[in-house]
């Protein structure tokens, strides 16, 4: 039903006072598995992915009156998406005095525990691999590997230029392949 | 490079998503995004009122004391202004009546006036001088 209506549709249709909630309910319908699964892949663990995707859909609610159609809704969305999930880990960083090392070992041991991970012994490593890798280059590969983003929309949501994006991505493929080929 | 490129591109499995959600998740999740949303909808609302809630107080208490005053002061008042008003007419009168004589008065009689519109001098009292 959401995927019916194209952006422009929608933020039209949020417009229209009487019609705003409506067009905010198709806004989360078509947006919200996307939204769900970037921050699922950084924070790992449903309940914080969960309480994060509120938290994304529910600043998009207060923002979208202001919303100035200079980028696309989705890269908007995925930009809020991403400063949460980025605040979240920080957060976590400092509400348990944590070096980031030891956060990305906890993360390591909820993805071992997570009742919601189905993956096979190379998907637990990849995963692995992920997260020994800087937050940001993390990222760049999970935005560019799973969800297939082109540079110049990721350039857009993360507001780095294409080039360093290109040279973050290939490091990151770089570490993965190192700590693939030692383990 | 060229290896791990291979294997990031040829293990299919690898882009297949490992994760998964509780059963019936993403229909659920508009639901408890707008309940969310009204649940602040109405913090909001209330936290307007409470916010202006010492504006208001401030405003109800300088109106409740100006009417208390208000009647207080008509109270105490209708008698000193039912005299000040029989003064001051007969006071007009006083000054009317020199005003009366002629139609451009000169400084001196506009003084005079004057005077007598603020000594709250009457008619009678200027006949009483003259005698």
């Amino acid at each position: 039903m959401a995927a019916t209506y194209s952006d422009k549709e929608l933020l039209e249709l949020h417009k229209n006072t009487e019609q705003a909630s409506y067009a905010f309910n198709l806004i989360v319908r078509k947006y919200q598995e996307r939204v769900y699964w970037h921050i699922r892949k950084m924070v790992l663990s449903h309940e914080d992915a969960n309480d994060l995707v509120q938290d994304v859909f529910i600043k998009v609610w207060r923002g979208l009156d202001n919303f100035r159609e200079d980028s696309q809704l989705f890269t908007w969305i995925y930009r809020i998406a991403t400063n949460e999930t980025i605040s979240f880990l920080k957060k976590k960083r400092t509400r348990f005095l944590l070096p980031i090392v030891n956060v990305e070992s906890q993360l390591c041991n909820t993805l071992q525990s997570d009742s919601y991970f189905n993956g096979d012994k190379i998907q637990l490593k990849l995963q692995k691999a992920l997260l020994t890798l800087p937050q940001k280059q993390r990222l760049v590969f999970n935005m560019k590997y799973f969800d297939e983003l082109k540079y110049e929309q990721i350039s857009e949501i993360l507001g780095t230029s294409v080039g360093a994006l290109k040279a973050s991505y290939h490091l990151a493929v770089k570490k993965i392949e190192g700590y693939l080929a030692e383990n | 490079m060229k290896k791990i490129n291979n294997i990031l591109n040829t293990e299919s499995g690898l882009k297949a998503n490992p994760f998964t959600t509780p059963s019936d998740y993403f229909e659920q999740l508009p639901q408890q995004i707008q309940e969310r949303k009204a649940v602040i909808w109405k913090d909001k609302s209330k936290n307007i009122f409470m916010a202006l809630l010492p504006q208001l107080s401030l405003i109800i208490g300088f109106v409740v004391l100006f009417l208390f005053a208000k009647t207080l002061f008509s109270l105490i008042g209708v008698e000193s202004d039912i005299k000040d008003e029989l003064t001051i007419s007969q006071n007009d009168t006083a000054a009317g009546s020199i005003r009366a004589r002629g139609t451009s008065l000169t400084d001196k009689e506009e003084y005079i006036i004057t005077y007598l519109v603020e000594q709250k001098i009457s008619d009678e009292d200027i006949a009483l001088l003259a005698e």
